[in-house]
């Protein structure tokens, strides 16, 4: 046990502190009226903090990435830097969807194609589609953050990453069940922020890296570890929760019933993934 | 005209010899191993793990001018076994050996030289996780001859420590050990 605190406190630390650091600054941004550049910003602060939670776990930051899940902070720099589209006034929102789609499919690409055991048509169809659902859940995630400020939506994705976490590892996947582990550590520390900032947007900067690395990990963890794919869009259906809230009529309910029933779709898809790992591949037996 | 018939009859005898020096052989996987150790850093560095790949090819050209041999090894990284099917999931996936991205981890030699009658240096390009470094080992013949199928044999073996870093594989250094010894015992068939 004291192994487990010791390493979760050695990959968190570094990465929090960066992101209060980080998201200190923006605020001061945000103060002095600069408000579009501030949404920007915070994607490129949630960046930097994965980064460096990623170097901590994994020892290496190359510059060209050699397997996948060494294209993550890459990936999640390159949501950054094209999160500054939208904050354009005249962005229209066929644009929005258009540059995020490219991207998308891009990522996949990057991700799927170092494969060795798909073919090459595969390859293509796979990135194709996977470039569809991860554009989805970047606009599903990005629409949710235009309606939510403040803590909830870091809350539901420091959650999610945190299941990724636990059923990665499940997956045989240590390295990349520590990766999510960085993304719940980056998006924890955006949730106590956003518990003190409760009018603070996520949208159009942070919600593009949050949705780009849930992807990236557990499509890393789909395909070159065991992660269920069942799992996998359990999680990103735990991701954009507040939708399945809106199905279900939770409009009607007060704001803390909202936010409860928010939670609790939350929290029974991203168990739903962990149980379907572990009833597919068992309880890791630990300590070998 | 004479002093032209002899050097040809030599030249010919030389290229004769020579061909006849050099013998290929095939690996033969049911009596070649590799196998692998590294300490397990995660139980306190009390105890070494100990692995096999099970899959193995290659061909050996032995010549009498050690500098002409060589060898050229193919191991299907995805035949690892440490008798721990959890274990083989962990070590096969992206944490180490990644094999569903780099599935094979080969050996070919760039030069062989002769340190004495069964030993040898020999230099090559190790390929692991998908990066190729460059290394020399010392491998011991271990012998050659008639098996009781009558098949010409031959047999080397080679001990070694590679650091699992320089081949890319960083992370978890508190769960395993960065240097990884790997035996390498192979039994070439004549072809």
């Amino acid at each position: 046990m004291t192994f487990l605190i010791k390493s979760a406190l050695t990959l968190s630390l570094p990465p929090a502190i960066a992101v209060l650091t980080g998201l200190g600054f923006t605020l001061l941004v945000a103060k002095r009226g600069r408000q579009m550049l501030s949404h920007w910003l915070t994607g490129i602060v949630l960046t930097v903090g994965y980064v460096i939670g990623h170097w901590v776990a994994t020892g290496t930051l190359p510059l060209v990435p050699h397997s996948a899940e060494e294209w993550l902070p890459l990936l999640a720099l390159l949501a950054a830097i094209f999160s500054a589209l939208d904050n354009l006034p005249t962005s229209p929102s066929v644009a929005r969807t258009v540059w995020r789609l490219l991207v998308s499919i891009g990522a996949v690409a990057a991700l799927l194609f170092p494969s060795a055991f798909l073919t090459i048509v595969a390859k293509i169809v796979w990135t194709i589609g996977l470039g569809i659902a991860l554009t989805v859940l970047w606009l599903a995630m990005d629409a949710l953050a235009e309606r939510q400020t403040g803590a909830l939506l870091p809350f539901v994705w420091s959650t999610v990453a945190a299941a990724s976490s636990v059923a990665l590892f499940v997956a045989h996947t240590a390295a990349i069940s520590q990766l999510a582990g960085v993304l719940a550590a980056v998006t924890g520390t955006a949730f106590l922020f956003g518990l003190w900032q409760r009018q603070w947007s996520w949208a159009k900067g942070a919600v593009g890296v949050v949705a780009m690395l849930l992807f990236s990990i557990t499509v890393n963890g789909t395909f070159y570890a065991e992660l269920p794919f069942a799992s996998t869009i359990f999680l990103w259906l735990a991701a954009i929760s507040g939708w399945a809230s809106s199905v279900l009529n939770g409009q009607r309910l007060p704001a803390w019933g909202q936010v409860a029933m928010q939670l609790v779709i939350t929290v029974v898809f991203a168990g739903i993934a962990v149980g379907i790992t572990v009833h597919k591949l068992g309880l890791p037996t630990s300590g070998y | 005209m004479r002093r032209w018939f002899i050097g040809s009859v030599v030249a010919s005898l030389v290229a004769a010899a020579t061909v006849a020096a050099a013998e290929t052989y095939e690996v033969d996987p049911v009596h070649s191993f590799v196998f692998f150790r590294c300490l397990n850093v995660a139980q306190a560095g009390a105890i070494f793990v100990y692995g096999r790949f099970t899959d193995i090819k290659g061909t050996i050209v032995v010549d009498k001018d050690p500098a002409k041999s060589s060898v050229a090894i193919t191991i299907n990284a995805d035949s690892l076994d440490t008798g721990v099917p959890d274990r083989d999931k962990h070590l096969k996936g992206p944490d180490f050996l990644n094999t569903k991205q780099f599935p094979t981890i080969t050996f070919k030699s760039r030069s062989v030289q002769a340190i004495d009658k069964n030993r040898y240096r020999v230099t090559g390009d190790l390929t692991l996780h998908g990066i190729t470094r460059p290394i020399t080992v010392t491998v011991t013949k271990v012998g050659e001859g008639k098996n009781f199928k009558g098949m010409q044999v031959i047999g080397f073996e080679t001990t070694f420590v590679i650091r699992r870093s320089d081949f890319g594989m960083k992370g978890l250094m508190n769960v395993a050990a960065n240097e990884v010894t790997l035996t390498v015992a192979i039994m070439g068939i004549k072809k």
